[in-house]
């Protein structure tokens, strides 16, 4: 440690006072801001409370007959609302989902399939690590909403999200968005984008209420105890069912919630 | 101060030290602390917040104030140097304090890789690199900012040092002077690339300048742009990136309403753009005007020739110690940029 008291101008022995106040005043701040910091060594990770989304879309493989109408309907409904066109919600061909009996009956061996949306989680990593806050929880529906306008397009919410998508080499739309997760990024945009269950529409999600299969149960012309894609209110055991189905994928059988 | 003060001396010997004592720990204590994260809570998955990413966001918030306090400590530890007398040779002088040096170079290192980071991040280029090692070099950088900016504030504030303040309304003529110099309308003065505007051109356009009263007169250690221009523009961009930064991270540990972070978004990828053009300007003015090569040299070996300073910044050799003239030349104050 240096011996200031001889460089001191006023000379050799004494402390010059301007020199000394100058020195203990940035000692304060120093301590000060460094008191700041203590509290943040014994507290955890300040993790963000949000509202639970209302609803959460639940796909059902086994009814999925890949017509990619969820898909498209969903890029038109948000480019008419003046958002971002990349669909929420993907299809991906995949071989070991069981299709039911009454859909190869009804629309023929179209192929096995399996929907990927995005699971609304109850702590949403995704929002969390948003560096700009370009998320938000939609006060309707409580969907986890981007907002493209404060997007910065860095891919920590794309990254952070805990459910990795299917290898895009399998998705069924012939579209390669480089998606690796439940959040897709549009580069029209420079943005990221992800499910917000249309909460622009009073009808709630398009996917849901398109989805032909849907129209078709709803008719009664199809047999199914379920829909191909449902809009069940979230609680623990359905996203418990909806995690282990996202996340297992194989096998993918009749009503994953059961 | 009162030579009966043995407290004060005592507080004035040990305080930095134990200040860097506390910052030492207290980095480690952070990354300690991390530990106890795994066990906070079980993001899907068993990942903690979701990702490598939530954890390099509470390192960095949690790091951020030991870094300002290890600049704060070593600038104190380090202060007793500005009362050097500068020290000179017959060829050369000192133009920069070592740590002055060292503190320039820690910061351009600093905050060049949290540009280079925010660019790809901000999607300006194609990041060749993972998203963790981008953040992970971003917060790097910012801490060596951090540092650097708390050591400097410090060590100037604290010591005196003050030499690169505007002082008066003289030094923003001057420095628009010295920006117009750029040109070549002045004789003596070599613009960009050496460039000396033909007599005819030069003529007409210094009787314009003298209308204007844009005559640089003789520098003295620091060019009066440095003081008004380069120096407060850079404080000022610098300080809105370290505050506005500071305050996007520490959301992460002490959550605050969501608006104040998209202003504090807002003036830090502002101020982030500006300091880009900023950077082009600072570094092309040195690089591009080879007169002011001996500059960059002095910024890298801490001196500058002698006949450097007799030339261009004459109103400095009077304050310089005697260095002999032994290299056969007199110290001679040449007037304003000669006009015809």
């Amino acid at each position: 440690v240096p011996d200031e008291t001889a460089d001191a101008s006023s000379g050799p022995g004494r402390l010059d006072r301007r020199d000394f106040l100058g020195q203990l005043g940035a000692a304060a701040t120093a301590v000060v801001i460094g008191g700041l910091g203590v509290p943040g060594l014994l507290k955890g990770p300040a993790f963000p409370s949000v509202a639970e989304a209302t609803g959460v879309i639940f796909p059902e493989p086994s009814l999925c007959i890949g017509c990619l109408t969820c898909e498209v309907v969903c890029s038109d409904i948000h480019r008419d609302a003046g958002l971002s066109e990349m669909p929420r919600i993907r299809i991906y061909d995949l071989d070991t989902v069981e299709v039911r009996p009454e859909i190869i009956r009804n629309y023929g061996d179209r192929g096995q399939f399996f929907p990927e949306p995005c699971l609304q989680c109850p702590d949403p990593p995704c929002l969390a690590v948003c560096p700009v806050d370009a998320f938000y929880v939609e006060d309707g529906t409580g969907a986890r909403v981007i907002d493209a306008d404060r997007c910065i397009a860095c891919g920590k919410c794309e990254q952070a999200c805990a459910f990795a998508a299917l290898d895009e080499q399998l998705a069924t739309n012939d579209g390669r968005f480089g998606q690796r997760s439940r959040i897709t990024y549009d580069p029209q945009l420079n943005a990221y984008t992800k499910c917000d269950l249309c909460y622009f529409r009073e009808e709630g999600p398009v996917c849901v209420e398109r989805c032909p299969v849907n129209v078709r149960i709803r008719q009664g012309l199809l047999e199914s105890d379920v829909l191909c894609l449902d809009l069940p209110s979230t609680d623990p055991p359905i996203f418990a069912a909806l995690q282990r189905q996202q996340t297992e994928r194989a096998p993918a059988t009749a009503n994953a919630r059961s | 101060m009162n030579a009966s003060a043995p407290v004060a001396r005592g507080l004035s010997r040990w305080l930095p030290a134990l200040l860097l004592l506390a910052a030492v720990a207290g980095s480690f204590a952070a990354l300690l602390a991390m530990r106890n994260d795994e066990g906070a809570r079980a993001w899907y998955g068993g990942r903690v917040g979701g990702s490598t990413l939530y954890e390099l966001n509470l390192a960095f918030a949690r790091l951020l104030p030991f870094a300002a306090v290890a600049g704060v400590a070593l600038a104190l530890l380090q202060r007793r140097r500005l009362h050097t007398p500068t020290a000179a040779t017959a060829g050369a002088v000192q133009r920069h304090e070592l740590t002055v040096v060292v503190t320039h170079w820690l910061n351009a290192v600093g905050l060049g890789l949290a540009l280079v980071t925010a660019a790809w991040l901000l999607r300006w280029f194609g990041n060749p690199i993972s998203l963790e090692a981008t953040y992970a070099l971003h917060f790097a950088g910012s801490l060596l900012t951090v540092g650097a900016v708390a050591h400097h504030l410090t060590f100037h504030l604290a010591g005196g040092g003050v030499g690169l303040v505007p002082r008066s309304w003289r030094d923003i003529r001057n420095a628009m002077a010295e920006l117009v110099s750029y040109t070549g309308v002045y004789r003596g003065r070599r613009g960009i690339l050496s460039v000396q505007l033909p007599l005819a051109a030069r003529r007409p356009a210094q009787r314009a300048l003298r209308r204007l009263h844009l005559a640089p007169d003789p520098a003295g250690k620091y060019l009066a742009v440095e003081r008004v221009v380069s120096y407060p523009v850079w404080s000022l961009l610098i300080g809105v990136v370290v505050v506005t930064g500071a305050i996007k991270a520490l959301y992460y540990l002490y959550p605050y309403p969501s608006g104040f972070r998209q202003f504090a978004t807002f003036l830090h990828d502002g101020a982030t753009i500006f300091i880009v053009i900023f950077l082009a300007a600072h570094v092309g003015s040195i690089v591009l005007v080879p007169r002011h090569w001996p500059l960059l040299r002095s910024m890298i070996t801490t001196r500058i020739e002698r006949r450097y300073v007799e030339q261009h910044l004459p109103r400095w050799v009077d304050a310089l110690p005697a260095g002999g003239e032994e290299d056969g030349h007199r110290a001679h104050r040449p007037a304003a940029p000669r006009e015809e």
